[in-house]
């Protein structure tokens, strides 16, 4: 593709560059964003139509309470197994309609990227570096410990910046 | 990463682009007066013009699917925007800058050899260039198996991140109460975090298994 093109030119200029970054941008957009995306929004909708959507937030809802997160941040956290980019978009359009508000969305923002991409990463990262598979528990466990513990000390570290 | 990299020092022009990168996605300009307001991710990206005053294009009322995919192209410019700027920065020496100053400090940090730092920041932009280099690392004798595991769950959390984060997470960026850098810079603490964390469970098991022995 235009890869090997890209690699063979020695110094690119800066409007290069970002023409360059926009074009990786747009793949990501029509190759992960957009299918995750349109997925999740029927996804929804059959949910809402059917009713299980109100049976689903009542049985989150004591969980997602802990955190101080409404029952509809389960559906951006079970997005994320799909595409980080799905459910981090769906969070934005939970914020546009008023379902999240934008303090608790920048909460679920890192808890999000940490547990996506669990089983994929897994074999592409923990597997190709070799580590055993005794150890490979250990690791996966603490993204997961430190993406839950996150949800809460995440609001006291964004609070100094906002 | 790319050919074109200078290799072996810290360059001054990988060094200012990695100063502007911190300061294009930390915020800090968001609401800056006059020039220096360009030097800001949210501005440079823009807003969409108004259809009857009140809405943008996706109108108001939508639902499912057709709701979906006009939603989504609200934020293509957003992942168009942050790959160009990352991109820039890349092709600049951010990186390479950032790999030189890291090597002094990886000991301490992560507990794991100064060589390992074209790894760590091979890994920031791809997660499979990461594990890869990593592998290397262990076959090429230069780490032990220790140190690849704990630097395996610096890898894997948020793995990928510049690529993931300012691709995949930059539909957020518009929405969030901070700038994009901070929970960045949150992530990437936390990567340390759980390296160390690994870092502690592996020293407390070869101290059992000494004591057993």
């Amino acid at each position: 593709m235009e890869q090997a093109k890209e690699t063979k030119a020695t110094k690119k200029n800066v409007f290069d560059s970002f023409q360059d970054g926009t074009r990786k941008g747009w793949n990501i957009f029509v190759k992960s964003m957009m299918p995750s995306i349109v997925m999740a929004y029927t996804f929804i909708y059959i949910l809402e139509a059917t009713g299980l959507m109100d049976f689903l937030s009542n049985l989150f809802a004591p969980v997602m309470g802990i955190f101080g997160l409404p029952p509809i941040a389960v559906v951006c956290l079970a997005t994320v197994f799909f595409s980080r980019a799905g459910g981090c978009a769906l969070a934005a359009s939970f914020v546009v309609d008023g379902s999240l508000t934008s303090m608790q969305a920048t909460i679920l923002l890192p808890t999000m990227f940490l547990i996506g991409g669990t089983i994929n990463q897994w074999v592409r990262i923990i597997s190709v570096c070799g580590t055993r598979s005794e150890r490979q528990m250990y690791i996966i466990g603490l993204t997961w410990i430190l993406a839950f513990v996150s949800l809460w000390v995440s609001r006291f570290v964004f609070a100094i910046f906002a | 990463m790319s050919e074109n990299q200078t290799k072996g020092k810290v360059s001054l022009v990988g060094l200012i682009m990695l100063i502007i990168a911190f300061l294009v996605f930390s915020g800090i300009f968001a609401d800056a007066e006059g020039p220096l307001e360009v030097v800001d991710f949210t501005n440079l990206l823009g807003s969409f013009g108004k259809i009857a005053e009140t809405f943008d294009f996706r109108g108001k009322g939508g639902v499912s699917a057709r709701d979906g995919f006009l939603f989504s192209l609200t934020l293509c410019p957003t992942v168009m925007v942050a790959m160009g700027l990352i991109q820039i920065f890349e092709n600049y020496g951010a990186l390479t800058t950032a790999e030189k100053l890291l090597t002094p400090i990886m000991r301490p940090l992560l507990g794991v050899p100064g060589q390992a730092s074209l790894a760590l920041v091979g890994g920031l932009s791809s997660s499979d260039a990461g594990a890869a280099l990593t592998r290397g690392l262990y076959d090429a004798g230069e780490i032990t198996e220790d140190e690849r595991d704990i630097f395996t769950a610096f890898q894997y959390s948020s793995s990928g991140i510049i690529t993931n984060y300012f691709g995949g997470a930059s539909s957020l960026f518009a929405y969030i109460t901070v700038g994009a850098g901070v929970p960045f810079a949150y992530l990437f603490l936390i990567k340390i975090i759980e390296a160390n964390l690994m870092r502690l469970i592996i020293k407390m098991q070869s101290k059992k298994e000494a004591a057993v022995k």
